[in-house]
């Protein structure tokens, strides 16, 4: 019995580690099977393993003070050692790294904006992304590079990964936490394929996992209030609703609530509290007094507004002199025409490179870029002597010193053929203002004026690309005083299109078959040389 | 070193004169060219190599452990491995200088894509991102080199050079597809398995990214994986 014992001794040892390696893989697995399993199998595992030194001791111990023995244990440590020291290695070279963005846009690097976001954020917000591992493997990566640089600039930023899959749990005690800080019911369910960003009781939910989705949803849940942003109607303005969907999706994007009100018909005075700005936004009817006057009150007592008014070639006034008053501005009667920089060779469709926008915390992000400001139709803004030291002026956008104030705007609304406008000596010279911002100090509110609401609607955003969505957001996060908002355009992927190949049949020829024989062929010349 | 190099120079000159290498090459030069042909034939392509040199990463998996099968394997098949080991060598420079061979030829290899690069370059209406480029390129030949030094290992530990493809290939694809493994459980654990994982490491750098930890990872593979070679080969000695 000894005998027969020990003659299969190996192969009861390699049973016994056959069967010590299925419990470990069972329990492993967190397999569904009786509590007794497991343990038991390990238990005779480790048994038989033992068989094989046990019942062959003298051979074992013969071996285990051999040569072989001494060296193969030696190796042994030695490569474990090194295994050891890459691994370390490795995981000091998690803690400490660096990484180069080689790309031409530097898609991967975060804008100065974001790292002035960061620098500057007071609570710390917790990041929760909720993805399937298994469908957006490649948002969890994106997300888990851009966090990395977040956190970087700094420690105030959390980050955690739930994948509704493998941790249903964390994501129910997720969903009850954010219903019951913020009253409203929030399901595990609608919270798939989201970020979350938590800091305190408030929290902000984005959809999008890109660098402007992570910044929105940080700047959103750490704002400690909610701005509003009023258009005016009743003025024959440009509809909101349909051909400004774009530059409402983008405030609403940033945490501003818009909503559109006729000021002829508020219950309410208008004051600062009441709202954080007011756009007028292409009106072609005039305002009147009482409004103006109500809008000249409210920025007055602090409130903000941006003012888009398009040359009216009928003549009108749009009578909002009340509001410009206090800086001495007026909304020339004009058409800029400019023979340098017309877009497309249209004289009155005007652009302006970034780098030569004016200095101001609206422009100043922007002026890096190598892009353009463009305005299909623009009247000019004449700046005068404010009524006070206090009040203050700031050109943002100007033409070229060739440019002009057309006045005469009943031959240019005729399209008369073969009419060539000519700048008359007593019409407005370059270079003239396109766009001005003004503010009164303390207690007193901001205006930005443009002269053209053109510029930003979804048909000319669609048809030419500027930066004009970035101006237009710039100059109201300026307004609000929303300087960490002050934003660059996204960062978009460079294009280079090929062409298409005159002859694709050649070129498959060329590549997937000429060049491997050329390459076999100078393989088989050095074979038959070699023979 | 120079010992090594003449270890280097040999291998690397064996390969070009093997008709293994070239046909590898010249299945690999049909591969290539065939996608590259079919990208920019199909209209609205962009004027990158990211999808080709993406593409080549995978190639790979396979070639390297097929051009590094017979390194060691063969010298220990032939009964060189014994007269190499008894000459003035250390194991160490005939394992480095046998993968430094092997790694130059698939830098040769690697080389002759420059030429579809050359293609693209024509026919781009606005120039390539060469920073793209260079990233994609060096994460393929970081993937190379720990490609091969796998082969390496493998290779030294038979004298069947099919078998050593077989174990090379296997070994690889381990690696390759770890991090799927960690998706199937969470925390710390899915970390670790995302790390040691080939996959992610290399696609940052078809994505124009080099961080220091996906370049640190790829030369620990290679000296890990090139250290062991060098601990079996000398097992020789005593067993």
């Amino acid at each position: 019995m000894r005998d027969r014992l020990r003659e299969i001794a190996p192969y009861l040892s390699i049973l016994g580690l056959i069967l010590l390696s299925g419990a470990l893989l069972m329990r492993a697995a967190a397999s569904s099977g009786p509590n007794w399993l497991v343990p038991t199998l390990a238990v005779i595992g480790v048994v038989l393993l033992l068989g094989w030194p046990i019942l062959r001791w003298d051979e074992f111990r013969e071996g285990l003070g051999g040569r072989q023995a001494r060296h193969g244990t030696n190796s042994i440590v030695l490569a474990v050692s090194v295994i050891g020291i890459l691994a370390v290695a490795n995981y000091v070279g998690t803690l400490w790294y660096w990484a180069w963005d080689l790309t031409e846009n530097n898609k991967f690097t975060i804008s100065r904006s974001t790292v002035q976001i960061l620098e500057n954020l007071e609570p710390s917000v917790r990041l929760v992304a909720v993805l399937n591992a298994q469908e957006s493997g490649e948002d969890i990566r994106t997300l888990n590079r851009l966090v990395e640089q977040y956190q970087r600039h700094t420690p105030k930023v959390e980050y955690e990964h739930l994948d509704p899959q493998t941790d249903p749990l964390k994501l129910m005690a997720l969903a009850e936490q954010l219903t019951t800080d913020s009253g409203s019911e929030v399901s595990a369910q609608s919270l798939a394929r989201t970020l979350v960003a938590i800091s305190g009781k408030k929290h902000a939910t984005v959809y999008a996992f890109d660098e402007q989705g992570v910044t929105e949803a940080i700047v959103k849940a750490s704002r400690d209030r909610d701005l509003s942003v009023w258009f005016t109607s009743g003025h024959d303005e440009i509809p909101l609703d349909t051909e400004f969907v774009s530059m409402r999706g983008a405030l609403e994007k940033q945490g501003y609530t818009v909503s559109k009100h006729n000021l002829g018909v508020l219950t309410e005075t208008l004051t600062a509290d009441t709202v954080d700005a007011v756009i007028v936004a292409g009106p072609r009817q005039a305002f009147p007094d009482v409004e103006a006057e109500a809008l000249a009150e409210y920025i007055r007592g602090g409130g903000s507004v941006l003012l888009m008014v398009d040359p009216q070639l009928d003549g009108l006034d749009i009578n909002l002199g009340a509001v410009l008053a206090p800086w001495d501005l007026t909304l020339r009667n004009d058409v800029i025409l400019d023979p340098t920089r017309a877009f497309a060779g249209n004289l009155s469709h005007i652009f302006v490179p970034a780098p030569e926008l004016r200095f101001h915390t609206s422009t100043r992000d922007l002026t890096s870029i190598d892009s353009v400001v463009t305005f299909p139709l623009a009247r000019s803004i004449a700046t005068g002597t404010p009524s006070t030291t206090t009040l203050t002026t700031t050109s943002l956008a100007e033409t070229s010193a060739d440019a002009w104030g057309e006045t005469g705007l009943a031959e240019l609304s005729a399209g008369v053929q073969g009419y060539r406008p000519v700048a008359d000596p007593d019409e407005p010279k370059g270079p003239l203002t396109l766009a001005l911002a003004a503010e009164g100090g303390v207690d007193f509110g901001r205006l930005v004026i443009y002269g053209s609401s053109q510029f930003v609607t979804d048909e000319y955003i669609q048809a030419v690309t500027s930066l004009n969505p970035a101006l237009f957001l710039n100059t109201l996060n300026w307004l609000t005083q929303e300087d960490d908002l002050i934003t660059i355009p996204p960062t978009t992927p460079g294009s280079h299109p090929l062409t298409t190949p005159t002859n694709p049949g050649l070129l498959m020829l060329a590549t997937a078959v000429l060049m491997p024989l050329a390459v076999l062929g100078v393989g088989g010349w050095i074979w038959w040389r070699r023979r | 070193m120079s010992k090594t190099w003449t270890v280097t120079r040999r291998e690397y000159t064996a390969l070009f004169n093997s008709p293994v290498f070239w046909v590898l090459a010249a299945g690999f030069m049909f591969f290539v060219g065939l996608v590259f042909a079919i990208y920019v034939n199909g209209g609205q392509a962009e004027a990158s190599m990211q999808p080709l040199l993406s593409l080549i990463g995978t190639i790979m998996l396979f070639v390297a452990p097929l051009l590094s099968m017979r390194l060691l394997s063969e010298e220990q098949r032939s009964g060189t491995l014994e007269i190499l080991m008894t000459s003035p060598v250390h194991d160490w420079q005939v394992v480095v200088g046998k993968w430094l061979g092997a790694f130059l030829a698939y830098v040769t290899m690697i080389a002759f894509t420059l030429f579809y690069v050359g293609i693209m370059l024509r026919m781009a209406t606005s120039g390539m991102d060469a920073g793209a480029m260079t990233a994609s390129y060096i994460g393929v030949l970081l993937l190379g080199g720990a490609l091969l030094a796998v082969g390496t290992l493998t290779s030294s530990l038979t004298e069947n050079q099919v078998v050593a493809a077989f174990l090379g290939i296997m070994a690889v694809m381990v690696l390759w597809f770890l991090p799927m493994v960690g998706q199937m459980s969470s925390g710390s654990t899915t970390k670790f398995f995302e790390y040691v994982g080939l996959s992610d490491h290399y696609i940052n750098f078809g994505e124009g990214l080099v961080d220091t930890r996906d370049v640190i990872y790829f030369l620990s593979v290679t000296a890990g994986s090139l250290y062991l070679a060098v601990r079996a080969l000398e097992t020789r000695r005593w067993r």
